[in-house]
């Protein structure tokens, strides 16, 4: 028991239990899935499915952050990819080159993030805010700043299909992060990205290719944040420049602050991202279903943030401990 | 290489010489840049974003973050009018009531991050939610202050002589100078830079570390708090969703003013010419008319680039100066090939940035600049279609071709003969077509299409097909014993935020009716006046099109200045809006004397939906299913983030099924007034021919409604079981492959008949003649719409009614 409660993971878990509870609680309904069309439909599929473009930004923010930079380009990848995609087709390109046009424009706008970062050394904040405000920007001169509709079925497919009953968005998460969680545990990648995060000097001194790690991990953020934004877009049929993927870099940051990995880098969790996204997402639906006002949400965000990071900080527990040294002592 | 300059000398200079070099290009280029209007402008629109910037250089020199500016902006703003305006209390208390409000706030953020060490970043992410979301609980609505204190302080200006400065461009200059003050002279203001030069060593010297950073960031909440009472002033309304993503532009203002992100070095002064360099962005991009408000953006973007690489460029050539003379020889070989490969990556990406930048823009709608001959019958197979229906433009069209291929004339006014016997038709764009003589406009022949100069009331043109002057109708005023005199009428948009020239769709708002008048440079020139109707900043009263009509006028494009007839102008406004959109537009009319001055409150609602609408008048295709969550919590600012009606995607019927999504209902449309006076068996009838339902879509009709007094109320000629408006276009459509059929503009022939104009689209350049096939890259509203002309029978009905017949054999 104390082992679990020393994992990283025990209280995201905890919260995100706690929250499905409550919602069953409060509408008995939550867990039921029923099966219409063949198409399996219910409260835990639409968060899940809802969930989706959060989650693959923060799987991607997390290795990033725990290199120790920070991506705040993700929102603005997210709108740039779909839009490059709506571009193509709109010069006569079939489907598969539009998405993998709208993809390569994410892995070229990481691939600038991760070599300013690790070639120019400048701070990641700066040098991927630079990509935000610019991207935005280039979005919407592809698609002069209009809300453009996208009528391609297969593009359709990968926000609104089903594949095996479930939707075709949640399948793809999954193998996402199963790939992502092979790449980086079952080869030496993810070490590489936790000794850059922990001190980028030892891991040069140790002989790390501290220039390739830094570069890729954008390099993916970049990618997964254009296959979110392209969710998105297939979902809602239209690629919507001036608003998709807003905020989006900000709920990615704290879905992996939630699931216990440390904006100073170094050690980072996957599955604690998930957790982190689905809660957010948990919370969102909960807060539409029980009718409160949207806006509250925000308000909530900012609590739960804060919280948390109490709950991280150092300085806090230091003085915790501080004073509960000795009852412990006593009683253990 | 003996100048003694510290790298942060040398990032001031290069901000200033940017700045320069910036202002000095804008003003060679354009005509009037360099003018006191401008540069006065260019301080107040930038007033709010500066004194929020001069707060986060404190935040960013002492090496934090603060990401909540923008929401505490919105905050202040609905909380201060709220105040004022739902609590009536002064002024006077509430602003000072609400900055030390955002002192305080940003204390609390200070708090916890100076005594918890919680990352500036994540807290002050926390503080931007918190005060977004409790601007919304707020109030989601705009709220307008008309507080007397509040209108004299927001029109106050000092006068200098040679130009007069608005009250907020002063409160900036003052933050700016007190802001130079303090990080200067006091020893506040060299523990920041302490602080942010090196944390660790701060404390060893003895520096009260905590203690400062509360200060710092209840320096940047008081200044965001005082930005948000500016913003107040300069908009006259609180709004939650105020300066929403400001923290970006004041993050950008600092670093292009020469602060370092990292802290501890950088200058006020800078952040004052930083926010100034973004102004002459935007500025510059609204000048240059052929560039996207986007590119902004994109500037904004390249810039930030450019200093980040040169301030490691400087800390990276010090660093080297130090490695000289500490290592010789040797060390700087090493160094400088590590410099040239650097400086080569860098100059890649800035190729690479660029080359990204310079994407080419999808093609603007065609405008022609000179007079274009165009002859149906010759060069294509003939306008008309069956007797008495006539295409007059758009013949030739091919599948798949849009407004942006060829020039189209939507809304046609009725046809306005020339002294000389040209017949001239203008509609909604910044040119007219024009027939040699009546006959050849009556058998559909060949025209020109005639370039107009129209300008704005600062005599800088609009400058795209959004932003020109729409349903434009041609007057001819007669006074006796003058030369007649040509006006223009029609909907135009005024600029705010000091521009000079109108944006889109930002700036739909404040679409009203003007005049337009030739000036000496032969140009239309705008009213500085509406016609009626104020430039607000909500969707009510927003208004274009109009009609002037004289009660037994010799012709129905002339008014006679000294003739007896009663003169009324009909125009549609949106009478509600919801969801911050038009949801219900309605015809007025208003009493004109002279004919350019509307009667005070002499407004009519000539048509009233009343509380059960015809249902031919709702709109029903282009609905807007927007998820509200974006609409309410992610839907940014009022004026971008919901397009107008027009501009809105015809959506996919998946999308309309989903159920995910809420459906906003979309309202009620009648538009496009225009009345004529017709005689039937001896009676005096004004018969106004209208268009109603959903803007562009096969569900958009030609209506009519009639009265026996000028006007109203009119009644509306409706189907044959009473229940809904009477579309006489049902048959043309469906007979003749035509779809989005409407305005229609009834006019008396020379020879005493009547016929009508309107406008459609031709089904067949409509991919598979279907809606669902169209284009992916292209919009419904982009095809073009041609004009029709066809014969009008109007006979007297069982009750006194007119009766409308359409001779379309």
């Amino acid at each position: 028991m104390k082992k679990l409660r020393q994992s990283n993971l025990f209280w995201p878990a905890i919260a995100l239990i706690a929250l499905l509870i409550f919602n069953l609680v409060l509408s008995p309904g939550f867990f039921t899935i029923s099966e219409n069309n063949g198409h399996f439909y219910g409260s835990i599929i639409d968060i899940l499915m809802r969930a989706t473009p959060l989650i693959l930004a923060s799987l991607g923010m997390t290795l990033v952050i725990a290199t120790g930079g920070v991506d705040l380009s993700v929102g603005a990848v997210a709108a740039m990819a779909p839009a490059m995609s709506v571009f193509l087709f709109a010069q006569g390109y079939g489907v598969s080159s539009a998405i993998a046009g709208g993809l390569a424009t994410a892995a070229i706008v990481g691939l600038w993030n991760g070599l300013l970062v690790a070639r120019l050394g400048l701070q990641p904040i700066i040098a991927t805010l630079i990509a935000m405000v610019a991207g935005r920007g280039v979005a919407q001169l592809m698609v002069n700043g209009q809300i453009t509709p996208i009528n391609d079925p297969t593009y359709a497919f990968l926000g609104t299909g089903y594949l095996l009953k479930l939707p075709f968005s949640i399948t793809l998460a999954v193998v996402t992060f199963a790939l992502l969680v092979i790449f980086c545990r079952k080869t030496a990648t993810g070490l590489f990205i936790e000794a850059l995060g922990s001190s980028a000097v030892a891991s040069r001194y140790a002989g790390l290719n501290t220039f390739l790690t830094q570069t890729m991990v954008y390099v993916i953020s970049g990618l997964l944040s254009g296959l979110a934004g392209m969710l998105v877009s297939s979902n809602i049929h239209a690629v919507d420049v001036n608003n998709l993927g807003m905020y989006l870099e900000l709920d990615a940051i704290l879905a992996v602050v939630i699931g216990g990995t440390r904006l100073t880098g170094g050690r980072f969790s996957l599955v604690g991202s998930v957790i982190g996204a689905l809660i957010i997402q948990t919370v969102s639906t909960t807060i539409n279903t029980q009718g409160v006002a949207i806006e509250s949400m925000l308000m909530v965000k900012a609590i739960v943030v804060i919280v948390i990071c109490l709950m991280q900080s150092e300085s806090l527990r230091a003085r915790f401990q501080w004073k509960r040294a000795r009852p412990t002592g006593v009683t253990s | 290489m003996r100048m003694n300059w510290n790298r942060q000398q040398l990032s001031l200079f290069a901000t200033i010489f940017i700045a320069v070099v910036l202002f000095a290009s804008a003003a060679w280029r354009y005509i009037g840049f360099a003018s006191t209007g401008v540069m006065v402008n260019l301080v107040d629109d930038n007033a709010f974003l500066g004194i929020a910037a001069v707060g986060m250089t404190f935040v960013i020199l002492s090496g934090g973050i603060d990401l909540s500016v923008g929401s505490v902006i919105g905050l202040t703003s609905i909380l201060a009018a709220l105040l004022i305006q739902k609590y009536h209390i002064s002024p006077l208390i509430v602003l000072p009531l609400v900055i030390v409000l955002g002192a305080v706030f940003g204390a609390i953020m200070g708090s916890l991050i100076a005594l918890f060490k919680l990352a500036p970043f994540l807290v002050t992410l926390a503080g931007m939610f918190f005060a977004r979301g409790l601007a919304y609980t707020l109030s989601l609505d705009s709220i307008p202050v008309n507080h007397p204190v509040f209108t004299a302080v927001s029109q106050a200006r000092l006068n200098l002589g040679f130009a007069s400065i608005p009250a907020m461009a002063i409160v900036l200059l003052v933050v700016v100078a007190i802001g130079i003050f303090v990080s200067t002279q006091t020893q506040f203001g060299r523990a920041v830079y302490a602080l942010g030069g090196n944390e660790a060593s701060a404390r060893l010297m003895g520096l009260r570390v905590e203690r400062n950073q509360i200060a710092v960031y209840a320096l940047s909440g008081m200044t965001a708090a005082l930005a948000g009472v500016v913003y107040t002033f300069y908009t006259s309304s609180g709004n939650a969703t105020a300066a929403m993503g400001l923290e970006l532009d004041a993050i950008a203002a600092v670093v292009i003013g020469g602060t370092l992100l990292s802290g501890g070095s950088g200058t006020v002064i800078g952040t004052l010419i930083g926010t100034l360099i973004l102004g002459m962005i935007q500025t510059i991009i609204t000048f240059e008319s052929t560039l996207s408000s986007w590119w902004t953006k994109i500037v904004i973007g390249a810039l930030l680039f450019f200093f980040v690489v040169l301030q490691k460029g400087v800390a990276r050539w010090s660093h080297y100066t130090v490695q000289k003379t500490s290592k010789g020889p040797e060390g700087q070989n090493k160094t400088s090939k590590n410099t040239a490969s650097k400086l080569a990556v860098t100059a890649g990406f800035s190729f690479l940035f660029l080359g990204v930048a310079s994407f080419p823009a999808r093609v603007q709608a065609n405008v022609p600049t000179q007079t274009e001959a165009v002859c149906p019958e010759g060069q294509y197979p003939g306008a008309k279609i069956v007797e008495g229906l006539y295409q007059l433009t758009g013949t030739h069209l091919k599948v798949g071709q849009t407004v942006h291929e060829i020039a189209e004339l939507p809304d046609p006014a009725p046809p306005y003969i020339t002294a000389d016997g040209k017949v001239e038709i203008y509609g909604s764009a910044q040119y007219f077509i024009r027939y040699k003589d009546w006959n050849e406009f009556n058998r559909g022949g060949c025209f020109e299409i005639v370039p107009m100069n129209i300008v704005g009331h600062t005599g800088l043109p609009y400058k795209d097909i959004y932003t020109h002057s729409w349903d434009i109708r041609k007057f001819r005023i007669e006074t006796r014993g003058q030369a007649p005199q040509e006006v223009l009428l029609g909907g135009a948009m005024t600029p705010t935020k000091g521009r000079p020239t109108p944006n889109w769709p930002e700036d739909n708002l404040n679409r009203r009716i003007y005049f337009f008048r030739l000036n000496d440079l032969r140009e239309w020139m705008r009213d500085l006046v509406a016609v009626m109707g104020d430039v607000s900043t909500g969707w009510l009263g927003h208004s274009y099109g109009g009609n002037l009509i004289q009660v037994d006028a010799p012709a129905a494009n002339v008014i006679q200045t000294d003739a007896p007839g009663e003169t009324a102008f009909f125009y549609e406004k949106v009478s509600e809006d919801r969801d911050n959109g038009p949801y219900k537009t309605e015809m007025f009319a208003v009493r004109m004397n002279p004919f350019d001055k509307a009667i005070p409150n002499s407004e009519v609602k000539i048509f009233d939906l009343g509380p059960n609408p015809y249902p031919s008048t709702e709109r029903v295709g282009n609905s807007a299913m927007i998820e509200r969550t974006n609409a309410k919590t992610l839907g940014a600012q009022p004026f971008s983030a919901k397009p107008p009606v027009e501009g809105k995607p015809f959506l996919s019927q998946a999308q309309m099924n989903s159920p995910s999504r809420e459906r906003v209902g979309n309202g009620y449309l009648v538009e496009g007034p225009r009345p004529i006076q017709i005689e039937l068996n001896g009676r005096r009838i004004f018969l106004v021919g209208f268009s109603s339902g959903d803007f562009p879509t096969n569900s958009y009709h030609l209506n009519f409604m009639w009265s026996t007094d000028l006007m109203g109320p009119y009644k509306p000629l409706l189907t044959e079981d009473k229940k809904d408006l009477k579309d006489f276009g049902q048959d043309i459509k469906a007979h003749y492959g035509l779809s989005w059929v409407g305005r229609p503009s009834l006019y008396k022939t020379p020879n005493g008949t009547y016929q009508m104009l309107f406008h459609g689209v031709v089904k067949h350049i409509l991919p598979d003649n279907d809606y669902a096939h169209w284009p992916e890259a292209y919009q419904l509203w982009e095809f073009f719409r041609c004009i029709f002309k066809v014969d009008v029978q109007i006979t007297e009905g069982a009750n006194g009614e007119p009766v409308i017949g359409i001779l379309a054999h």
